[in-house]
């Protein structure tokens, strides 16, 4: 048994390389999945995080505080909610939407959606009141001068973006329930190693594990790398 | 403060470790397949199991695949499965000893009220996997390497097209979840009957196809060799299997009802073998 | 013609407090003006309120001619506000005195060429490569002068502008400020206290009590450039 864990290892090793079609489909599946996701939320997500960060309302600290315990909720439940919704008998039944990708989409909207507004709040609030006014002062009006911010804290907007991407990329409930895990189609990443260890297939969840790895590997030292060069400029 | 929360955590564990362990109950692990537990047999008998031989078992319900997986890796101390073929591989290589058989249920064909592939009451499985193939009918397969999928797979080994259409889905999920994919979808499904009604309350599926020999399900019990791994609990997975064999654990799986409905029934006698 | 700021019964309250309450303060061009007062009694928000960065509790604010397009959002391009300490943005010197003017739809090539003349105007030819942020604070300030040059402001608010610097930057913003009056722009400078660059100016505010007084002293005799 001592040797069992190497051994899987090198096993998933081989898989990967050795470019199992089936492997890559899901691969495939999860990246074009999350990609639109983070795509579609980002932009909207960002700006409710100005409006946050800059605006200040009656309530604000209400609505903050239940993007932070949104981001909390766990992505079952934000599945079933979805579930519930696409049902054919649900509200949104007559749309057909569920076990497609454009329901997992949507399921992976709403995961990263809390994640970006709070991120990006952050992000905004530790952008210097005076960067707005001086941005208003000098000539743009609301929208450039929204643009001017974003550019200021793009660093931390784009950790931001990057940590909503590990949060969909890697999420396993809401894929599973809304998605319904269907091989070539909505088969991702994290749903495909919950099958393969349920099947006692280990070596393909580990290599599946591997690519989520390395891609977070990739990601982080993109981030730190862009972020290091920043700061000299 | 926090010396005052690590005191009380400390005294809390204690507690409890105390209540294990004065209790000497032996603890027995069980891997068994999601079906079986889903239908809320062992909910039913494991109780009278562990009242008259002060035993707890921990029931891991998995796919058959992980289920023997966890034997052989001896995380677990005994086996129920669903899966002859997988089973005969797991005793002949020596992962476990002294098969028992058990019960069997079986199998049934449900799918949509609409039955587009016109299969309602067939006698023979194969010719109606064959219309649904035909048909290019939604089918949702298990696809989780579970005994079930297995089934499937030899029923589907049957057919002279196989299971090469586009509406043919593979989700590797469990039973009720599969059942209830089907539904949404409107699609044909494979089940065990004990899942199915379990859930057919729920659902608008209807049952369209039983009763051909070849839905029969066996399970058995296998002890994980303890020659193999240190630390198992050898007497309990012992007295457990000896329990559902004995004539008080065929009488309560025989007299398991779900809606009324017989569900399991013992084959302790005649040993069912099939290998 | 010549750019007028009126600002009628300005209040500003924060919370039960009233800060100040301002019945008139006019403000013409070519006229340069030093208001004081002591530290908390709301120059920088009645600079910012005058300046269109703060919205005031009640009151009014009319600059004429109004230069705003109907729809747009932007404050008026005339009226610019300068922080006591700058904020720069990121990116080079140069980037940052080009800011206004790429918002103004101007052709890259006059871009080129203004920047390069603010770049002289405020002698910070040595560092237009240079990143904003690694500026001295005098440096800072000068750039935040340029950035606003460039586009040719009518009335220039200045917050405190040699706070905190030493004195031969004090004199090198001065010298600038001299500069922007000698064009014809009206500046407002706000200081709790005298020193070479509020000399430049003609007229006193003294901001006290919540309401803000015209000290006359005969600086136009200083003032005579």
């Amino acid at each position: 048994m001592q040797d069992n864990l190497l051994e899987t290892s090198m096993l998933s090793l081989q898989l990967l390389f050795s470019l199992d079609a089936e492997l890559w489909d899901i691969i495939g599946v999860s990246f074009r999945v999350s990609i639109t996701a983070i795509l579609i939320a980002t932009l909207p997500a960002i700006l409710v995080g100005f409006f946050l960060a800059m605006v200040d309302f009656k309530g604000r600290w209400m609505v903050i505080a239940l993007f932070n315990a949104l981001m909390a909720v766990p992505t079952v439940v934000v599945g079933l909610t979805l579930y519930l919704l696409l049902s054919r008998s649900g509200p949104l039944g007559d749309l057909h939407l569920l076990f497609t990708q454009p329901a997992m989409i949507i399921g992976q909207v709403a995961l990263a959606f809390p994640l970006l507004v709070c991120m990006s709040h952050s992000a905004f609030q530790s952008i210097d009141k005076r960067a707005w006014e001086t941005a208003r002062t000098l000539g743009a009006n609301c929208f450039f001068a929204v643009t001017t911010i974003m550019k200021e804290a793009r660093f931390a907007l784009l950790a931001a973006v990057l940590a909503g991407f590990g949060r969909i990329i890697s999420e396993v409930g809401c894929s599973m329930m809304i998605g319904g895990n269907i091989m070539s189609y909505t088969r991702n990443i994290p749903t495909a190693i919950a099958l393969e260890t349920s099947k006692g297939m280990f070596a393909q969840g580990i290599a599946l594990g591997l690519v989520l790895l390395i891609l977070a590997l990739l990601l982080n030292f993109t981030l730190a790398s862009i972020r290091g060069k920043g700061r000299l400029v | 403060m926090k010396k005052w929360i690590s005191g009380a955590l400390t005294v809390a564990l204690m507690t409890v470790s105390a209540a294990v362990f004065s209790a000497e109950e032996k603890i027995i692990r069980l891997a068994t397949t999601t079906s079986t537990y889903n239908s809320g047999l062992l909910d039913k008998l494991l109780p009278e199991f562990e009242k008259t031989h002060n035993a707890k078992v921990q029931v891991i319900a998995v796919g058959t695949g992980k289920a023997l997986r966890m034997g052989q890796a001896g995380d677990v101390d005994v086996v129920m499965t669903h899966a002859p073929k997988s089973e005969k591989a797991f005793v002949d290589g020596g992962f476990g000893v002294h098969p028992k058989s058990v019960m069997y249920n079986d199998f049934v064909i449900v799918g949509p009220a609409e039955d587009p592939a016109q299969i309602q009451g067939a006698a023979d499985v194969t010719k109606a996997l064959q219309a649904i193939a035909a048909t290019d009918s939604q089918f949702i397969s298990r696809g989780d390497d579970s005994g079930t999928h297995k089934k499937e797979l030899s029923l589907w080994a049957t057919t002279s097209a196989g299971k090469q259409f586009s509406n043919y889905k593979e989700v590797g999920q469990g039973m009720g979840k599969v059942l209830q994919m089907a539904d949404e979808l409107k699609g044909y499904t494979m089940t065990d009957r004990g899942t199915w009604l379990a859930y057919e309350s729920r659902l608008q599926l209807k049952l369209l196809v039983e009763g051909d020999k070849r839905l029969f399900n066996p399970y058995q019990i296998i002890q994980v060799n303890p020659e193999l791994h240190k630390g198992l609990n050898v007497e309990g997975a012992k007295e457990l299997s000896d329990w559902f064999v004995s004539s008080k654990g065929q009488q309560m799986i025989n007299d398991f009802r779900i809606n009324e409905k017989a569900l399991f029934h013992g084959s302790a006698n005649p040993q069912v073998v099939e290998k | 013609m010549g750019l007028e700021l009126t600002a009628s019964n300005i209040v500003k309250r924060f919370g039960e407090r009233e800060l100040f309450s301002i019945e008139q303060l006019q403000v013409q061009e070519g006229e340069s003006l030093h208001l004081s007062g002591d530290n908390g009694v709301g120059k920088t928000t009645l600079m910012k309120i005058l300046a269109g960065l703060d919205k005031p509790c009640a009151g009014r604010i009319n600059v004429t001619p109004n230069m705003k397009g109907r729809w747009s959002t932007s404050l008026h391009p005339k009226v610019i506000y300068l922080h006591q300490t700058p904020y720069v943005f990121s990116g080079s010197v140069k980037d940052n005195i080009a800011y206004g003017l790429k918002l103004k739809g101007i052709s890259r090539g006059q871009i080129k060429r203004t920047v390069q003349s603010a770049l002289e105007w405020a002698r910070l030819e040595e560092f237009a490569d240079h990143a904003a942020h690694s500026l001295s604070g005098g440096e800072k300030q000068r750039l935040a002068l340029a950035r606003a040059w460039v586009l040719t402001p009518g009335l220039l608010f200045l917050d405190e502008p040699t706070a905190n610097l030493d004195k031969q930057s004090v004199d090198s913003v001065t010298e600038l400020v001299r500069k922007m009056v000698d064009g014809g722009a009206a500046v407002m400078i706000s200081s709790h206290q005298t020193n070479p660059l509020t000399e430049v100016c003609q007229r006193s505010l003294l901001l006290a009590d919540g309401k803000v007084s015209e000290s006359q002293f005969p600086k136009e005799m200083l003032f005579d450039a």
